[in-house]
């Protein structure tokens, strides 16, 4: 695999960097997940108790949060995955802009899920 | 990747899957939630989730985030708390305390 040398801000070690951190954030905020949102059946799929939970201000801002890093998180990993593979820059272009396209649809789509709930 | 397989090279091996799959179960689980805002939609395909089969799915999904998360705080370890001295020691317990997590959430679910 060809790489080219970008100088040290574009090395990639802040997206080293970046996953550890992410990582340790989403190693709780997926603890407080289960916890608050998984721990009886009516809690993940009762649409009063979801609706009713998620009209805390604080809920909205956590699940936002965990959104956006779970996303990027994973995104991020699988990138990480693709580049280890030899191929063609076309094809890793193309790849790139699959998960960053992917990646921004849904980000839009659970935060307006998050900014734009019914009233319980 | 032909690479020699060493005890270690399972944790990546694992790690890699176990992160792919995650993610694509991400991108499904924002999709589904935001189904949130057809009340009727939403409750018939909540029911859909009351399947024994798709209850062992998700015990299943626990297991992979157990690993994922408790094989991540190993490579914290390693990364910034010199963990590559212990690191086969610390994959034991990664794959000890998940099997032990992953029968105790089967317990909670299904007894």
């Amino acid at each position: 695999m060809a790489y080219k040398y970008e100088g040290a801000s574009n090395s990639g070690s802040f997206g080293w960097f970046f996953q550890r951190i992410t990582g340790v954030i989403l190693f709780f905020q997926v603890i407080i997940h289960f916890y608050i949102s998984h721990h009886t059946w009516d809690a993940g799929h009762n649409w009063s108790t979801i609706i009713e939970r998620l009209s805390n201000p604080y809920m909205r801002t956590f699940y936002l949060v965990f959104v956006s890093l779970g996303l990027y998180h994973g995104l991020n990993g699988a990138w990480a995955v693709i580049r280890d593979y030899h191929m063609s820059a076309g094809m890793r272009k193309l790849l790139f802009g699959a998960i960053v396209t992917v990646g921004i649809f849904i980000a839009v789509l659970g935060f307006l899920t998050m900014l734009t709930l019914p009233k319980p | 990747m032909r690479y020699v397989k060493h005890y270690g090279t399972w944790g990546y091996i694992l790690h890699r899957l176990s992160g792919l799959a995650l993610t694509g179960y991400i991108l499904i689980h924002i999709y589904l939630v935001s189904g949130l805002h057809n009340r009727p939609a939403w409750d018939s395909e909540m029911q859909f989730f009351r399947h024994p089969l798709l209850m062992v799915l998700e015990w299943c999904l626990f297991s992979v985030v157990i690993f994922h998360a408790l094989n991540g705080a190993r490579i914290f370890i390693i990364d910034f708390f010199n963990g590559a001295r212990y690191q086969k020691q610390l994959l034991t317990g990664v794959l000890v305390l998940s099997v032990i997590l992953f029968a105790g959430m089967g317990a909670i679910m299904f007894l």
